[in-house]
């Protein structure tokens, strides 16, 4: 049984690979990913201090992490691992890079095991399909299907916000007529959800406002999801949706006339 | 071996036609240029241009994807038409290790660094494989000579191959082989 064990840790043993990138080292771990990838972890050092990071890896999408998730239920779980794995997060590349940082070399590998456990944790995470979360990405989904194959290549610029380093992000940027248009996705499994959607909605239109002339924005779209009549119907969703619909310089498009779409964002 | 692994059934339906494409003759038009912003991610850059196959499978493109604009962090796809998930055949460079966990082989052989290739295998379901070629190539490989590896393990234009990565209107991109993506970067 002794030389069973052996095996195994030797087989274990040989999942770690390293590459060196310039000053820094990748270090591929054991550590994997419901989404069948193995985790890797970059170290590198600044002053007297290692650091250990994710390199961005999460939040620039490698292990189809989806970072625009919503989901309350997910946020709780990120937010769970990262304090409980005491992550710290910085900014490069425009991307989001996390990472602890450490005085002694001996304790180097603490970190790398922390670190990697944590990537491994909230991208398997990510991957669950949580209740309320369900429709929306469905429903988003169907919409960048919609906008990628119904327009030209290019046409829209999905999850994006006016300038790189905004956390203000709409569901989609088009440029027609020599303006940018602002599109939302507004959904929800319950009405609670759906207002809130709705709201954020109709504040990051407002947000946009004082740039309009700057980017020369000319309209701002919410497209509402209305394949549910017990939500899109019920009173709760229904009074907000007619105050918006009040004012004068936004549209609300409910999914079902997205025929409309080309009319609006491009005339 | 846990979960039941994502089986593509439409790859399935066309199992012979899918194993005549990936074998047979393809040609495109060289150079292929990798040169427009990539409309979701300001910092990669995209090329795409037709493939024809001597056993065609639907209207198939090559796409190219050079991601932080760095030479050594690409992928190549070959899309068609004909199903949903249009992806047939794929290289990446320079991002995740795949884990090939639904072969029935010791975890270190499921374990594929890249560059690797990726695909659908007679069971439907997508793996990563290394070649000797790949094997034996310079880590990272930069993509130049990427494009040519990928170009021979899908038999595209037998050799007379080549790729041009600028971006329009901009100097070629420069990039040392060890790039250190952490460059730069303040942690406090």
């Amino acid at each position: 049984m002794e030389e069973l064990f052996n095996a195994i840790r030797e087989s274990y043993n040989s999942l770690w690979h390293v590459k060196v990138l310039g000053e820094s080292l990748e270090i591929i771990t054991p550590m994997v990913t419901t989404n069948d990838s193995f985790v890797s972890v970059f170290v590198t050092k600044r002053g007297d201090d290692y650091i250990v990071t994710d390199g961005g890896w999460i939040s620039a999408g490698y292990y189809d992490f989806e970072a625009d998730s919503l989901s309350p239920a997910y946020n709780k779980l990120f937010q769970y691992y990262l304090e409980n794995y005491q992550i710290l997060q910085t900014v490069g590349h425009g991307r989001i890079i996390y990472y602890k940082k450490i005085h002694n070399q001996f304790l180097v590998v603490n970190a790398v095991f922390e670190l990697s456990n944590f990537i491994s944790a909230v991208v398997s995470g990510s991957n669950i399909q949580f209740q309320a979360e369900k429709r929306e990405l469905r429903f988003s989904r169907t919409v960048r299907d919609y906008l990628t194959n119904g327009f030209e290549e290019g046409s829209f610029q999905f999850n994006r916000g006016l300038t790189p380093d905004s956390s203000i992000k709409y569901g989609a940027i088009s440029n027609f007529s020599g303006h940018l248009q602002l599109l939302n996705i507004v959904t929800g499994s319950n009405a609670g959800y759906y207002r809130d959607s709705l709201c954020r909605s109709n504040f990051y239109f407002e947000a946009a406002r004082a740039y309009r002339d700057r980017y020369r924005i000319n309209r701002t779209v919410a497209l509402l999801d209305d394949s549910t009549p017990s939500v899109y119907g019920c009173p709760q969703v229904g009074e907000l949706v007619s105050i918006l619909r009040a004012k004068e310089d936004s549209i609300l498009l409910p999914w079902s006339e997205k025929g409309r779409l080309p009319e609006l964002l491009v005339a | 071996m846990s979960k039941q692994p994502k089986v593509d059934n439409e790859i399935l339906s066309i199992l012979e036609d899918y194993h005549l494409f990936i074998s047979s003759d393809k040609s495109m038009d060289m150079p292929f240029c990798v040169n427009k912003v990539d409309g979701n991610h300001v910092t990669a850059l995209k090329g795409e241009a037709e493939i024809t196959a001597a056993s065609p499978l639907g209207n198939t493109t090559l796409r190219c994807q050079v991601r932080d604009k760095n030479e050594f962090n690409y992928s190549f796809s070959i899309l068609s038409d004909r199903i949903q998930s249009r992806m047939l055949f794929r290289m990446d460079e320079g991002d995740g290790t795949h884990w090939n966990r639904h072969l029935p082989i010791p975890v270190e052989q499921q374990q594929v660094p890249t560059p690797h290739f990726h695909k659908k295998g007679d069971n439907g379901i997508e793996y990563a494989y290394r070649t000797d070629r790949i094997n034996e190539s310079p880590v990272p490989l930069n993509i130049h000579d990427g494009f040519d590896v990928f170009c021979e393990e899908c038999h595209i234009n037998h050799g007379q191959v080549e790729i041009k990565i600028q971006e329009e209107g901009n100097l070629p991109l420069e990039f040392e082989p060890e790039a250190d993506p952490l460059k730069g970067v303040n942690f406090l």
